[in-house]
């Protein structure tokens, strides 16, 4: 199988390494995404492109067909399905009212890093990176974010595995598997 | 017309298996996703797609119902295979029914490739092309309503094996969540 790719090792200098992740405004990421409902679950390959604030959140199926298409600017969220367009000016709302799927995609826009904002709680994991987020913005609206298959791009580390857990609907999450990371 | 000469060239194939690799490409052609798997396919009506790589996802379709076997979540999910394989060109590959051949349009693109389109103009995939050479089903790209392309390479090809039916029955593994969407 895939050979093991390096892990972190020792101590990372976790403000040297966010202040560097914080300069990464453009990036791109494939893989997989599901949210986990106790009656039905869905999954779907994810890719990432983005140049903030701008981005573009695209959804296939294992065919490599699309499921949702959505684009995001300063001016709000697009998104077409079915030869229709639609619009809102939150990208996660736009996402829900679409699809019914409950994805903060506006917050995980600064979530994916694994950068935590000034106010925010988290924990690290044994090497100094951050493995567990509690966002203290409003419409966090109690997420909480875990990391993990951190690996080296370029010269930052990068978590490669989140799940969004949220006590306040404890039967819904949400879990992000990263294939890969393409930094500017 | 080009459906006969589809069907003609389909008529001979009772069975295949072969290894996938499938790269899927945005309407700018750059890379969205890469995959390898493997399908196995015996005429009429069955097809085995399984995904190995990055990971892991399969679909049965067992003559009567569609299974999803999706390993990242932990689910199976069961449709009729009616309802699955509405507007889907994929189901050329193993239907002989008139009354399906009829709901889409068929046109030979080249000498060893043609696009078939749903009538309806609905279902997510706008144009499935099949692609042969001189063995045979070679690959096949489908096109959606985004112009996202999945582009499929089949090798290691076997045409008319036996195939065991084992191949197309499901366990639903333990844990793993049923999610029956059979009428």
């Amino acid at each position: 199988c895939a050979a093991r790719l390096p892990q972190p090792e020792g101590q990372i200098d976790l403000p040297e390494q966010l202040a560097k992740l914080r300069q990464i405004s453009t990036w791109e990421i494939s893989g997989k995404l599901a949210i986990k409902h106790p009656d039905q679950s869905l999954s779907a390959n994810l890719r990432w492109q983005t140049q903030q604030p701008d981005f573009e959140f695209r959804l296939s199926n294992f065919l490599g067909i699309t499921l949702v298409d959505m684009q995001n600017t300063r001016d709000g969220a697009v998104l077409e399905a079915d030869g229709e367009t639609y619009t809102d000016p939150s990208a996660s709302l736009l996402l829900y009212q679409m699809t019914g799927w409950d994805i903060p995609v506006n917050q995980l826009l600064s979530w994916i890093k694994g950068v935590p904002k000034t106010g925010d709680i988290y924990q690290l994991d044994e090497h100094g990176l951050v493995s567990e987020l509690k966002p203290a913005c409003q419409q966090c609206a109690g997420w909480i974010v875990s990391y993990g298959r951190y690996q080296q791009v370029d010269d930052v580390w990068l978590p490669h595995a989140l799940t969004l857990t949220n006590p306040l609907q404890p039967d819904h999450s949400i879990k992000i598997r990263i294939y890969k990371w393409t930094l500017n | 017309d080009d459906a006969e000469l589809l069907k003609a060239r389909l008529s001979g194939l009772k069975s295949f298996t072969a290894a996938f690799s499938q790269t899927v490409k945005d309407e700018q052609g750059t890379a969205v996703h890469e995959a390898q798997g493997a399908i196995t396919m015996t005429r009429p009506n069955k097809l085995r797609w399984e995904t190995a790589m990055p990971d892991e996802t399969s679909l049965i379709a067992d003559g009567e119902s569609v299974w999803h076997v999706d390993f990242f979540v932990e689910q199976v999910t069961v449709m009729s295979q009616q309802q699955a394989i509405e507007n889907n060109p994929m189901v050329l590959l193993t239907s002989n029914s008139e009354a399906i051949w009829q709901q889409y349009s068929i046109t030979q693109v080249d000498d060893n490739a043609f696009n078939v389109s749903p009538l309806s103009g609905n279902g997510q995939i706008r144009t499935l092309t099949v692609q042969f050479d001189e063995a045979g089903l070679a690959g096949l790209v489908m096109l959606d309503s985004q112009q996202q392309q999945s582009v499929i390479q089949f090798t290691g090809r076997k045409f008319n094996a036996v195939i065991s039916p084992e191949q197309f029955s499901v366990a639903v593994p333990d844990g793993f969540m049923l999610d029956d969407q059979r009428s």
